[in-house]
């Protein structure tokens, strides 16, 4: 990047992007009307405090502005087997699909256009509890969603540091993938 | 029970196989390396040559004794008829023990220590304990998973050193590295996602997967089926059975 942040120690530091965001940077589509949308879901339902719909667009951004995926998009998605997943009081998850920027296996098929295939990535906070039960209930849930049971997911940790890790959860048992 | 069952020591809730014609067949016949554990009298503290016996994690033990390959022998109940003997008659007593020694020799430059062999106890019947000894083991989370991956021809070995439950290994330990860290868990039961990021993250940087898998509760064995991929591609061949169900969790590559 040709612009950086300057200063020198104890002076002023100098914003190299101008006073005002630009108008194109307010309106970003990719994630502004998703998260609009679930402060005000959020809020007529304050009973969901504990599902991760509030996070899914956090995690939605995080993948959009720091590591580049595209075609994103949130889906509420609903969950078959309700029990196991005590967390929503709606039954529904909140998912998020995406298109990453590049093959995450090198052992990966591109689709028909020549890019990597969207892949689903369920948002949980780090502190939660998980159990088999509620990765077959997300798959399941999934499955009747889309019509197909997908091959794996990917789960995004995320903690209120900041921080969010993504983690492969593969269906069955899978060759360990060669780095 | 077959004649030729494997005797099974147990001292002390540790499994053990004394036999080295037993430790033959389990690795061959049953896939099971177990892991050797003898040391030398004289320098009990070196752990750089281990020999016989070789000790069974109780799945292990478990398994052979459900598929009719094994039997459970009290090996403390075996020392009391020794220990019963009179002092003065210990010469007798020994010599009835006499020791296969020299007659199997066949070659000289090993002498006769080669073919030294520890003296057998008769296995008589009392000492055998009933398969019922194992009972308990059977519906532990980690029998079910030790069995769906054995069933599978994986290996096994125990997994502290990765800080789970086994380690598996595509083939004989000795010509490959492992696969998978496994832990066996309940259907329902709850684990902590920290547990998943270390292990996962852990996983990923050995060049492993993570693996966590359940038996699945009769009700529930109609999902894996529904489930199932139509055509898509299954790790190695394997997948999911009807009766259990298994994840790999490993870390995406990036975050």
């Amino acid at each position: 990047m040709a612009s950086r942040v300057t200063g020198t120690p104890g002076g002023k530091i100098e914003w190299p992007f101008g006073a005002e965001i630009p108008a194109s940077e307010q309106s970003r589509p990719t994630f502004g009307s998703d998260d609009l949308r679930d402060k005000a879901y959020n809020a007529a339902n304050p009973q969901n405090n504990l599902a991760n719909s509030d996070i899914a667009c956090r995690v939605k951004r995080n993948l959009d502005l720091h590591h580049l995926w595209t075609d994103l998009s949130i889906h509420r998605v609903d969950v078959v087997t309700r029990e196991s997943l005590p967390l929503l009081n709606d039954g529904q998850v909140v998912l998020v699909r995406g298109r990453p920027p590049d093959k995450l296996y090198s052992t990966d098929s591109y689709d028909e256009h020549d890019s990597p295939k969207q892949e689903w990535i369920l948002p949980v906070r780090t502190e939660s509890k998980w159990s088999v039960k509620r990765w077959v209930s997300v798959f399941e849930s999934i499955a009747a969603y889309q019509g197909l049971a997908p091959e794996r997911i990917l789960m995004a940790m995320y903690t209120d540091d900041s921080t969010v890790v993504y983690y492969f959860v593969h269906w069955g048992l899978i060759k360990p993938r060669k780095n | 029970m077959v004649d030729d069952a494997i005797s099974i020591s147990v001292i002390d809730g540790e499994y053990f196989v004394f036999d080295i014609d037993a430790v033959k067949r389990l690795r061959n016949d049953h896939h099971i390396a177990g892991i050797l554990v003898g040391t030398l009298p004289q320098v009990p503290q070196q752990s750089v040559f281990l020999g016989l016996p070789v000790q069974l994690m109780p799945e292990e033990a478990a398994l052979l004794v459900q598929q009719g390959v094994a039997r459970i022998i009290d090996e403390s109940q075996s020392h009391e008829p020794i220990l019963a003997i009179d002092p003065n008659d210990i010469d007798d007593a020994t010599a009835g023990l006499k020791i296969n020694e020299i007659e199997s020799a066949g070659s000289e430059s090993q002498g006769p220590l080669a073919s030294y062999t520890t003296p057998a106890i008769t296995t008589v019947d009392k000492l055998v304990l009933p398969d019922s000894s194992v009972n308990a083991i059977f519906e532990t989370p980690r029998f079910h998973m030790y069995r769906y991956l054995h069933q599978n021809g994986y290996f096994i070995s125990p997994g502290l050193r990765f800080g789970s439950h086994f380690l598996a290994y595509p083939g004989d330990p000795l010509r490959y590295h492992s696969h998978y860290l496994v832990r066996g868990v309940g259907y329902d039961e709850e684990f902590s996602l920290l547990d998943l990021v270390g292990s996962g993250r852990l996983g990923t940087g050995v060049k492993k997967a993570w693996m966590i898998g359940a038996h699945l509760p009769p009700d529930q064995q109609d999902k894996t089926t529904a489930l199932r991929l139509p055509g898509a591609k299954v790790g190695e061949g394997r997948e999911s059975s009807d009766e259990f169900v298994s994840f790999c969790v490993e870390w995406a590559g990036f975050g």
